[in-house]
């Protein structure tokens, strides 16, 4: 069962994800979220454990390391690896993939320019759909960093922007190329050359699935 | 109205007769087996061409039909081995011409999608499609399987099959794998690498390889089907958060591994989803699913002249329109 930290009261329940659980709640007079990765009984325990530790505080510190990066994201207020509990700050606003769905795309480029950022930084994310970038505001803030990974390896950067093109695949069908244009266009802007090298790599990435036509091999 | 359907892609040329609204009337397979290695396609075509006229032959016997009753042919048209996926189209057009009834092409990966979906009586669930040449994870959308993960380098069971060559335990790999994991106690660390709905097995499987020979091999394989099958379950519980949909339907050869059912049977279990199964013999290729999605497509209106009947062994499963409504 839900293990809490002292003080924390539940309101209800924001979502429930693969991994984790998130609720809305108030922890010290504040409005807060509480992320919980509950143990997955389909998994090996130990398995299970080593995962749940792992993930819990490395989001802890990519979200930390967004403010270096001048990227918004969620504030950590307490970490606790061993019950899976992260609380922080609550954002509001509709997500990336709310706006699409109602045919507003006018928040892709500035989406594209944070990522940008955030890999320029030297963290990837892990699992970036337009589901997990919000927008509060007039800033675009990123969510869900449980998959995330603290490197300089151009691949983990280059896999974000491969989950980013499948995700906008599923969500808008054709349109996804325009979309597309306009996130990597945001995501250029800085003119970091690790993001110019990340768009190079993607061409490889992106050849690399199974049964791909021979014009989308050609970079092999 | 009756479909004959014929699967070459890869090990087993099979054969099936179905009628229309489901009815199975014969379901003959031959499995192309090694003691060493793993499949090589030209031995692998020169054993489904000596079993293509008993195989149909036989097809054709059990269903207690004449052969003129055949209204369509349906063929395995892609994605396999090629010299595989040529013996199975050679046998499917001269049946056609013979029997002057029209051809259908049926991509291999729709058919294990479409019959799995019939037999586990989903309506919209997720797909784990997970076989020797794939690992996939699908739903439908806009009368097209859309491909929501994947692996970005080997598929299980072909990781499955390295991993049992590697330590010499023969082909196919996943049953032996299987059989060597009930005895396995101790988790031994290996790489687990989910990306979102993607999915990379091949560090995994150095590792592993690395590891043969110093740790016992039980341990191995049940390290493996743990690991392995914990990303992908990963993998198909993120995309049902995604799309928002409660039902999980596991196909193709390696979901006739009985651990990953269970696992997959927990996970839908602890969010409330359904995870919906069927006969075991239905998960590995079979000339059914070929010859009930053929009469489909068929009934739509899709056939295939024999002249533009050219197998398409990299035929992605996204490429085909699905035939559905009236």
């Amino acid at each position: 069962m839900s293990d809490f930290p002292e003080g924390f009261e539940p309101e209800r329940v924001l979502y429930s994800g693969a991994e984790s659980k998130i609720w809305l709640g108030t922890w010290m007079d504040r409005r807060i979220v509480l992320k919980q990765r509950l143990p997955k009984a389909y998994r090996n325990g130990e398995l299970d454990e080593g995962l749940r530790i792992s993930r819990t505080t490395g989001e802890a510190l990519s979200l930390h390391e967004c403010k270096l990066a001048g990227v918004r994201a969620p504030y950590v207020y307490y970490v606790n690896p061993k019950t899976g509990t992260i609380l922080m700050s609550y954002v509001e606003g509709p997500t990336l993939t709310e706006l699409l769905r109602k045919g507003n795309g006018s928040w892709v480029r500035p989406a594209g320019s944070s990522v940008g950022k955030l890999h320029t930084q030297g963290i990837s994310h892990g699992d970036l759909t337009p589901s997990n970038l919000l927008v509060s505001g007039d800033e675009v803030v990123l969510l869900d960093f449980g998959l995330s990974e603290r490197t300089n390896d151009i691949e983990r950067f280059a896999e974000d922007l491969n989950v980013m093109i499948g995700a906008l695949k599923s969500l808008v069908g054709e349109r996804w190329e325009y979309l597309w244009e306009e996130f990597e266009s945001g995501y250029l802007e800085e003119g970091s050359p690790r993001c110019r090298e990340t768009i190079e790599r993607l061409k490889l990435v992106q050849g690399r699935g199974r049964y791909r036509r021979k014009e989308d091999r050609r970079s092999r | 109205m009756y479909a004959l359907g014929l699967e070459s892609t890869a090990h087993t040329f099979a054969g099936s007769i179905v009628e229309e609204g489901g009815r199975i009337l014969s379901d003959v397979r031959e499995s192309y087996r090694t003691k060493t290695g793993g499949i090589h396609p030209r031995d692998a075509s020169r054993h489904h061409y000596e079993a293509a006229s008993s195989v149909v032959s036989r097809t054709v016997s059990e269903a207690g039909i004449a052969p003129s009753d055949i209204d369509v042919v349906a063929f395995s048209r892609g994605p396999g081995l090629g010299p595989c996926l040529r013996v199975g189209a050679t046998a499917a057009r001269s049946l056609s011409l013979f029997l002057n009834r029209p051809l259908v092409g049926v991509n291999h990966a729709v058919a294990h999608l479409e019959l799995a979906r019939q037999m586990s009586g989903a309506h919209d669930p997720v797909f784990l499609y997970v076989s020797g040449g794939n690992t996939q994870v699908i739903g439908e959308v806009d009368q097209r399987y859309v491909v929501f993960g994947e692996t970005e380098d080997v598929a299980l069971g072909n990781m499955l099959d390295s991993f049992a060559r590697a330590a010499g335990v023969g082909f196919p790999g996943g049953p032996v794998v299987m059989e060597l994991a009930t005895k396995g106690k101790k988790l031994i660390q290996l790489p687990y690498s989910v990306k979102g709905m993607n999915v990379s097995l091949s560090g995994t499987l150095t590792a592993l390889e690395s590891l043969i020979g110093k740790e016992p091999i039980e341990d191995l394989a049940y390290s493996v089907q743990e690991v392995c099958f914990a990303m992908l379950l990963e993998a198909s519980e993120r995309a049902m958060a995604y799309l928002e949909k409660d039902e999980l339907v596991v196909s193709g050869g390696v979901g006739a591994n009985s651990r990953l059912r269970e696992m997959a049977k927990v996970m839908c279990e602890d969010r409330e989803a359904k995870f919906l199964d069927y006969p075991e013999k239905f998960y590995s290729d079979n000339g059914v699913m070929i010859a009930l999605t053929g009469l489909s497509s068929f009934v739509h209106g899709d056939t295939l002249p024999v002249d533009d009947s050219t197998v398409m062994s990299r035929w992605r499963v996204d490429d085909v329109r699905l035939p559905r409504g009236v």
